[in-house]
This record gives C-alpha cells, structure tokens and sequence, in this order.
C-alpha cells in the first residue's frame, strides 16, 4: 500500500499548566502521526488530554498558565514550534483547522452566517467581498445547507445546521489538517448521524488529515482510521480501527468497552472501571492507570510502561506485554 | 473544576469508620478571605474600620464624654493642636481629638443601623417580588423604579423634614433611601437562581417558598449583597455628615462629624484644624468602606477563582 | 398482573400564550407497573423532561390525569401534596446544577429529613445522611465537603442519596448520567439499578440515549414532539420497531463495534418547531413514508400486538 508522509507528526509532546494547586501534567509525552486523507480519533474521558493536545497543535494553549514543555510539531514536514505568531496566524484556519464544540458559542450572534464564512475565506484568500461570499454559499452547499440560507443570523438555525456552519468555516479554505473537537457531542442522535455523514463524506472528498476527538467509541467506530486512546496524558493503546476494536491490549481500553451498555445483550451487566481519573497534579506512580486497573501488580506501581509494539502499527503501554516485567494479565478478555 | 479534591482515592464501597470532625468544612469565607487579603487597599481599609470600632467601643474609657465632649470649657478656646489637645480645642474650648472620637461612634451608628435596616427590608421585598414574580412582581418593582428615578438625597431630605431633625429620623430616611437598591440586586440573583435545578429539587423535596427562599437562595447571593452593603455603608456616613452640616441631622453640641465640620466654618481661615480633622475623619471612613467593598466585589467574583 | 403504580391519561402540557403555544407534551398515556422502569426516549425539545416533572407536580399540567395508587395527583393539596413527594422523588441530569453549591454533602442529604420532620434531633438526621452516603457509595471523609470540591460522578451520587432519603417508591430519574464519563456512566447506572432490586423502586428513565434504556428498562416510550410515537417491552422495540421514527432513531445509535452494522437509515430535516403545530402527524415533515392522510388526521394509536402500542397511519 502506498502510504504518503505524514501531514502532521508530532514526537514527545509534553504540556503542563502552572496552576495554585500545583503543577498540572496535561499531556505527557504523546507521539502520533496522520496520513492525507485518514482519520485518527482520540479517546478519552473528560482530562485525558485530548482537549489539551488539540489545542496545542494549533499552538493555542494559553501561556499562562500552559507551557509546551517539549516535543516537536511537524506539520507539512516542518516543526511549527519554531514559527512566530504571525507564520502561526498564516497557517490557522489555512492548513489546520480546528472544530469546537459547541456551535452555539462558536459562532458571532451578530453576523450572518455567510458574512461569517465569507470573512474566514479573505482572511487567507486575496478575493473581493463579492467572490468571497460565492465561495462562502458554495461551501455551504457542499455541507447541506442552501445557500439562501447565508442571509441569516446564527440564532435562526438550529443546531444541527450550526455545527454544519462550524465546519462550513473550518472548511473554508480546505486545510490540510482538521482538527474536530467532538463536534457531535451536542447534538440529538439523528442530527448526529446526518453531521457524521456529510462529515467523513467531506474530509475522503478532500483528502483531509483529520483528528477527531472524542469520548464516544460509537462515533469512532463510524468514521475514523486509526485510534489513539488517551488515559492521563498518555496513549495508552494506538492502532487501527480494527485493531482498537477487535484486538484490544489495554485494560483500560476493554474497561472502557465494558462500560458501554451492549446494544445486543440486554442483560449483560455494565462492568464499570472502578475509581475515578486521577489529579493531574499528583499522577499515580509508575503506571498511571494501576489504582483502577484489575490486573496491577505492586511492580505496575513502581515502573512506568513503555511502548510495546503488537504489531506493525498497534502499540500499547501495559507492564503486561512487556516481556521481563512478568506482569500476568489473567482472564483479559473475558467478560 | 478542584484538582485537589480529586487526590482523594475513589471509594464505592464504604470507608473505614473514622472520627468526623477531621473533615473540617472548608467555608466559602475561608475562600473569599484568602482573595481579599491579595488586596494592599482593602487591608489598608479594615485597619481604619478596625480602629474607627475600637474608637467607637472604647470612647468612654479615653475621654469623659460630659467634661470634654459637651461641656465648654472657655479657657482652653481655640487652641491649636499641641501633646495635651492632639487635636486642638474649638471656640468652647473642648477636646477635638475626644469629639472625632465620639463622632466615630455616632458615625458607626448611623451607618450601620441604616444600611443593617435597609439592607433587611430591600432584600424581603427582593426576594418575594422576584421569587413570587408575575403581577406581584411587576408592581412592586415599579413602586421601587419610582423611589430609584428621586434622588436618594431629596428623598431623606424630604423625610427628615416632615419628621424633624434628629438621630432616629435621620436613620429612617436613609435606610429608607436605601432599600430600593438593595431591593433590586437581591431580586436580580434571585431570578438568576430560581430557576436553577437545585431549587427544582427542593420543592420535590416539598420544601415550601419560605424555606427556598431563605435557605436556598438567600446563602447563594450573600456576595453582593455584603458588597453593596459596604458601599451603602460608606454612602450612610456621608450622608448623616451632610444633613448635620445642613442642620438636618444630629444637632449641637452632639459631637458628629458633618455638625462638627459646619461650627467650625467660621474659624477656617483662623482655626483650620478644627474643619481638617472631622473632615479627614469622614474622608478616611468613607475611603475605608470603599476599599473594603471593592475588594470584596473582587474576591467574590465568580469570574476571577483560580 | 401487578398493581399500577403510575397512570397518566391524555396529559397535555402547554406554555406560553394562547397565541403561541408550545405544546410541550400533547396528549400522552402510559402506566408504569410498581418494581418495573419506564424509558422514556426521545431527542431535545420532545417534552420527555416536562413529563417527568409534570408527573411529580413541578409543572402544572395543562390538562389530563395522573394516578399514583389510583389516586388523582392533581387534587393534592397542602399536606397530601408534601407526602405525595416524600414517596415520588427525581434525580436531576446536571449534577452540578442540581446541588446547592453552598451546602455541604450532608447539609444536602439532610435537607429532606429536615423538611420532613423525618427525625427530631439533628444527630439523627446525621446519623441517617451517614446511612445513605453508605448506600449510595460515597465515602464517609466527603461528609463535610461542598459540591464543587467533587467530581460529577461523586455529585450524582449526592443527588441520588437526596432523593433516596425519604424511602420514595418511584423516581424519576431525568437523564442521570448524560453529564457523566463513560466509565463513571457505567457506575452509576449500576447503583440505579442495584438499588432498583434493593429497595424495589419504580423508575422513570428519561434519556435520549437508547443504548441506555435498553440496558435498564423493562418498557420503552418513544416521544416525538410532546406525543408518544410508540411504546413498547424494550425487547419487542428493539426487535421489532415499528414507527418509523423509531426506526431512524434506533438505526442513528452509533454502535461501538465494527461489526454487525445495519445500514443507516437518516432521516431528513430536523425537529420543527413544537410552537402551534399543525394537524396531522408531527413527524410528517421527515417520513419517507408519508401519505396524504398524514397531513390531515392525527394518526391513531394502534396495539399491535400485547403491550406494543404504536401511533402511525402505516
């Protein structure tokens, strides 16, 4: 198979926030890279980094109280880390884009919606006033929404039809990276469909990198490539759909599993992990997910894991695979 | 979200019986007064109201009210400032430095009795117009509206001279004055509020609008109403200290400040001390309450945690 | 067959003006059997969040019915309206709104006791919140810490040790764990449930999240725009969905595993406005499958086969 150079790598990213609490290790030591026209989901429950880490790649973490401590950001074969404010604005919006959240706080109340997607398109484009806005209704177009539609104010759609506004903009100049913050999370399930949709149709049409960030293993399943699943900082488990999915390593990624109600055995009952996300400020030792992990041994307290290669691109950070650590997994996989 | 809070390990089963009181409650006081403390300002402030307090409480044991308050005492008429009068003596001879001193506890008086009133029956009338609403609601914030477009001046102003100069008259018309603004903040976070879930939660408990009104809402909007309170308090001592200068207030030979700063106008060319030193008095106290209320506004914001 | 806990007949629960009216809930029947858990799905603005509080008196009902015990909840008053609550209780979706925030743990587990005059001393009512701490799996050291010092998970917990105190029979359980993680969610749920066997509560399960309901209750109610679309044992609307709403919506549930897919059906558009809807059926503007007769009559409510209830003109 033909495989492109990457769009984006990133080695080693490390960032942590200055907080009156302590010190807070957001991310530690994350590496991944993402092909053209792949998409790479990143799991995670609430402080698992992957906010930190999107944001990070858009060089947006606020300083203070964030600071990228090390790693590097190759985007296009260059590390942005070394680019000033004003190369960073120049990229923005051009070659990565950025997805949020809530599309009802992501959108100007007092602008039209095509005046909003107009302004993206000159910010980087050299066009007129006129050509932007052909530009701005064709876009909206190609995400379903007609272009008449462009006269209107943000408070007249509905929410499905704003977060397909959102992604109109971060389109806008068909960047080659696109960086979606759960852009479904707040939407109704058959909203979410249509978005999800028109979503993956959008980014194999354009031959976009996308990283998807997520905390729905549903949504992932539907339209992502590779997946990177994230537990204090760390990618704990990384490898493709299927390998993510069918061939799990990690026990907190068959937790995660576990806790998901099973759509087909209505009387399997939930196994949740047990305990809670650990503060940031003073992560457990050695592995930091041994305090909820049912297969840690005193050893997993002690030692860090590091990467283990299953195969080809399937990694996974767990004492258990690591040969002379001789930490057992016993009974893992079975429910 | 407490970083802090989450070191403590997960527990889903029960813990180990231990002795409770080690789990102090960390108060929202604790809070607000480690934010306030960040202020130079607003200690400079609690130093001065602490030593107005301690001047106001402790007057008696310093000078004798009758011989060097009120009585004159002609020998000793207009002295300049030296060791025996710190402040100097006005034209019936007395004490100015003991006559500041027992201003500050009228001053303290006033302010206090008329904003503690005010601050009482604004946050009553607030809190049932906002929480009852509709017509109710509609009514008595209009009667407030019409208290807010006079002037709070001319109101008192007008109340005192039906009633006549003095102290408890003086109080009324300020507390008076008052209680609209107070109404209308307390109102404001109780619309904010009731709304909220937590509320809901309360009348599915079968809690009654006494009951969420007090023990629900009223703790949740303590922030404000403290800081407005301050500022309504140092409004109270310039107030009291302008009628009694007008001779609407507190009447001679009653030693308040603003009474003290208008007998002393004929001697300000020739005794300038006699004006300066009530005068700074009111000044100080005024800034004090000023200081403390801002960073009160500061240390309770929402907006500014962590 | 066993008693009836709750019954609700033609409920309707409007807002607004008489010229815009939203009809939150538009003439909804159902019972819920006592020891049984009714979900109730549905997506945003569907009025399953107004149903729940209309059936514990939150909101007054426009017009209709509600029997607990067979007995009218519309007609309770005063003291019967408070021992009503007592024995219907709800947990709150947001557990960061649904906490005082300048209460502590046991303040707020303590309130109902207190508003009930459930004990005279307020050792006993410690005593007790302690009780229900343990219940609920909060540990004992949080006693005395506020809501915000805690992690959703934790809070929700606070919230369900609330609504626990006063020994309820049924609760309505507003989408419990929609603000929680996925691992916490599975705690959670679990607690419901095992306290659902323990103490044979009677739940009302609002969610819009159907892999949810599927999991934990005994029948499904599908609502769109303020009526039942179709109810039915979680089994046989799983197995058997009929209404094409149903459909859709089943088939838009993004399924954690690669296998095993169906082909999605999307449907079009998106929820019109609740505001003075028009006659016919309110899912006539996104049916594939509509027919002229739609557009005029509301469609009937059809049993098509026991216990499977559904309102379309197919």
């Amino acid at each position: 198979m033909e495989q492109g150079y990457p769009e984006l790598r990133i080695e080693d990213l490390n960032v942590v926030y200055d907080t009156e609490y302590g010190c807070v290790r957001a991310v530690n030591g994350i590496d991944f890279s993402i092909r053209k026209g792949r998409t790479l989901g990143l799991v995670g429950e609430t402080g698992a980094g992957k906010t930190t880490t999107a944001l990070a790649l858009m060089r947006l973490i606020p300083d203070p109280p964030g600071r990228v401590t090390s790693g590097s950001i190759e985007l296009l074969g260059t590390d942005i880390m070394s680019y000033s404010e004003r190369e960073m604005d120049a990229i923005r919006g051009k070659v990565v884009s950025m997805i949020f959240q809530d599309p009802m706080t992501s959108l100007n109340p007092v602008f039209t919606v095509g005046a909003q997607i107009a302004e993206a398109i000159r910010i980087h484009k050299n066009l007129d006033a006129k050509a932007a806005m052909d530009e701005a209704i064709s876009i909206m177009e190609r995400v379903g929404i007609p272009g008449e539609r462009a006269k209107e104010y943000p408070h007249q759609f509905s929410g499905g039809m704003k977060q397909r506004v959102v992604i109109a903009i971060a389109l806008a100049c068909t960047p080659q990276v696109l960086i979606a913050d759960e852009p479904t999370t707040a939407l109704d399930v058959t909203i979410q469909a249509q978005v999800l949709m028109m979503f993956s149709e959008l980014s194999k049409a354009s031959n976009t990198a996308t990283i998807m960030i997520t905390h729905d293993l549903g949504v992932v399943a539907e339209v992502c490539d590779e997946v990177a699943i994230m537990y204090a900082g760390e990618i704990v488990e990384y490898g493709s759909l299927e390998d993510i999915f069918d061939h799990y390593r990690h026990p907190y990624t068959e937790g995660l599993f576990a806790s998901l109600p099973n759509l087909n055995d209505r009387n399997a009952r939930l196994v949740p992990i047990k305990g809670l996300m650990p503060d940031p400020t003073a992560l457990p030792s050695g592995c930091h997910f041994h305090p909820r992990c049912k297969y840690a041994t005193k050893l997993c307290a002690e030692r860090a894991p590091v990467k283990t290669v299953i195969e080809q691109e399937h990694y996974v950070r767990c004492l258990g695979y690591e040969e002379d650590a001789g930490v057992a997994l016993e009974g893992f996989g079975n429910k | 979200m407490k970083m802090s809070s989450l070191v403590m390990q997960a527990v889903t089963g029960s813990a180990p019986a231990v002795d409770l009181h080690v789990y102090k409650k960390r108060t929202q006081f604790g809070e607000v007064w480690r934010r306030f403390r960040r202020s130079k300002g607003a200690i400079v402030g609690l130093i001065i109201i602490a030593l107005m307090l301690f001047c106001a409480l402790f007057a008696n044991f310093l000078f004798d009210y009758n011989t060097e308050v009120i009585e004159p005492n002609y020998d000793e008429a207009l002295e300049t400032p030296s060791a025996k009068h710190w402040f100097g003596t006005d034209e019936f001879g007395r004490d100015v430095f003991a006559r500041v001193v027992f201003g500050a506890r009228l001053s303290l008086y006033i302010g206090l009795t008329s904003t503690t009133s005010a601050l009482i029956f604004g946050v009553l009338i607030g809190a049932f117009s906002g929480y009852i609403g509709g017509r109710f609601d509609s009514i008595v914030m209009r009667v407030v509206d019409v208290f807010l477009a006079l002037p709070s001046i001319l109101l008192a102003l007008t109340i005192v001279a039906a009633l006549g100069p003095n102290i408890n008259n003086l109080i009324l018309a300020i507390s008076i004055a008052n209680i609209p603004y107070f109404a209308r903040i307390f109102r404001a976070e109780v619309l904010a509020i009731k709304d909220k879930e937590f509320i809901e939660a309360s009348r599915a408990l079968g809690a009654n609008r006494n009951t969420i009104i007090f023990r629900e809402i009223l703790p949740n909007c303590l922030s404000p109403i403290i800081v407005q309170a301050s500022i309504i308090m140092a409004l109270a001592v310039i107030v009291s200290a302008e009628f009694s200068f007008l001779g609407l207030g507190v009447q001679p030979p009653t030693p308040e400040w603003g009474c003290m700063v208008a007998g002393a106008r004929k001697f300000l060319l020739s005794s300038p001390y006699l004006t300066i030193f009530p005068g700074v008095a009111i000044m100080l106290t005024v800034l004090a309450f000023n200081l403390v209320g801002d960073a009160l506004r500061d240390a309770t914001d929402p907006r500014l945690k962590h | 067959m066993s008693e009836k806990l709750i019954e609700v007949k033609n409920l309707k629960k409007y807002f607004g003006t008489s010229k815009s009216r939203l009809h939150a809930v538009d003439g909804l029947s159902f019972s819920i059997e006592k020891g049984k858990i009714l979900g109730v799905v549905g997506e945003s603005g569907c009025g399953k969040s107004t149903t729940g509080r209309v059936l514990l008196r939150l909101h007054e009902p426009t017009s209709g019915e509600i029997l607990f015990h067979g007995e009218d909840v519309l007609a309770f008053r005063g003291r019967r309206l408070k021992n009503f609550r007592a024995h219907a209780q709800i947990i709150f979706q947001d557990p960061y709104a649904s906490l005082n925030p300048r209460k502590t743990v046991s303040e707020i587990i303590a309130e109902p006791l207190r508003l009930h005059k459930a004990f005279r001393t307020k050792a006993e009512r410690h005593a007790k919140a302690l009780e229900l701490m343990e219940l609920v799996g909060l540990a004992e050291r949080l006693i005395n810490t506020y809501p915000h010092e805690l992690d959703g998970g934790r809070r929700q917990r606070i919230g369900i040790a609330r609504a626990l105190a006063l020994d309820p029979e049924f609760i309505v359980c507003d989408e419990p764990v929609s603000a929680l993680d996925v691992s916490i969610q599975a705690q959670i749920l679990n607690l419901l449930q095992d306290l659902q066997d323990s103490l044979g509560l009677t739940y009302m399960f609002i969610t819009h999240d159907l892999s949810v309901v599927n999991y934990f209750s005994n029948d499904i109610l599908v609502m769109y725009l303020g009526k039942m679309v179709e109810m039915a044992p979680a089994v046989d609307l799983f197995a058997n969905p009929t209404h094409p709403y149903t459909k859709a919506l089943l088939s838009a549930i993004p399924i954690p595993s690669l296998h095993g897919r169906a082909e999605r059906i999307l449907i079009r558009g998106e929820v019109v406005s609740p505001i003075n809807p028009p006659p016919g059926c309110r899912f006539l503007p996104r049916c594939d499958y509509a027919m002229p007769i739609c557009a005029e009559q509301e469609p009937p409510v059809k049993e098509i086969s026991c216990g499977h209830t559904v309102a379309c003109h197919l």
